[in-house]
């Protein structure tokens, strides 16, 4: 949807794995999509076992847009393993 | 200590730097760095459930070679009380078979308490220890997100 002015672009921070990286994305993105890229070719496949959590708030829904889930630009995410904890 | 203390300082600093560069945007995610210094990590983390702060502190002498020692701390270091610390997932009581019999341990890949317990003979340090994962600030990250759901 290029040309789509409704949807900004979005200048975001992810961390992941104890190191900030800089994320940019349109507005429509999905969130699930987001997971895909901030994880690269070599994780990508577990994307689903993600969860992108915005600062002070609940995971985001990976089938929802950045726009629908209300992430704003300059917004800092920590992309974390669901299953994270004790093993 | 085992490795060369100008090798672990080394690698522990390099390691490390991410926090010390980028103190805000950990700070957003929950994670404020109070102390950095080889061989020493202590960050607040957010618990979210409880409206406070706990300090968590790493110290990786041998890094990384071994993993950290790790321990829930006041804010300035102090011990915390062992009935005072999160527990379950992996947030474990004391327990006398580990290395920690008198204070909460992590049983979490990455820490030397969890690649030392007995039950974890098959669970090595060395064949993750290049996984970002598990290394410093990324064990930091997997405990506040943890922390943070409970």
């Amino acid at each position: 949807m290029a040309g789509n002015d409704e949807h900004k672009q979005l200048h975001l921070t992810i961390v992941l794995d104890g190191k900030p990286h800089p994320v940019n994305a349109r507005g429509d993105t999905l969130v699930i999509d987001v997971i895909r890229e901030a994880l690269g070719p070599k994780r990508e496949a577990e994307a689903g076992n993600y969860d992108l959590v915005p600062e002070g708030a609940p995971a985001l829904e990976p089938s929802q847009t950045l726009d629908a889930a209300g992430v704003a630009d300059r917004s800092v995410l920590s992309l974390n393993k669901k299953d994270g904890g004790g093993a | 200590m085992i490795v060369d203390p100008a090798v672990a300082r080394r690698k522990f600093e390099r390691d490390v730097r991410p926090l010390v560069e980028h103190p805000d945007a950990f700070a957003r995610i929950g994670i404020r760095p109070l102390f950095v210094a080889f061989q020493t990590v202590r960050v607040a983390l957010h618990w979210p459930s409880r409206e406070i702060d706990l300090g968590l502190e790493l110290s990786a002498p041998d890094w990384d070679y071994r993993p950290p020692t790790v321990d829930w701390v006041k804010l300035d270091g102090a011990p915390w009380a062992a009935g005072e610390a999160p527990s379950g997932d992996g947030f474990q009581e004391p327990n006398p078979n580990t290395r920690r019999p008198d204070r909460p341990w992590f049983c979490f890949r990455g820490s030397l308490e969890f690649h030392e317990y007995a039950g974890h003979s098959a669970e090595a340090w060395w064949p993750i220890h290049a996984d970002e994962r598990y290394r410093i600030l990324g064990f930091i990250q997997n405990v506040a997100a943890v922390l943070a759901r409970k």
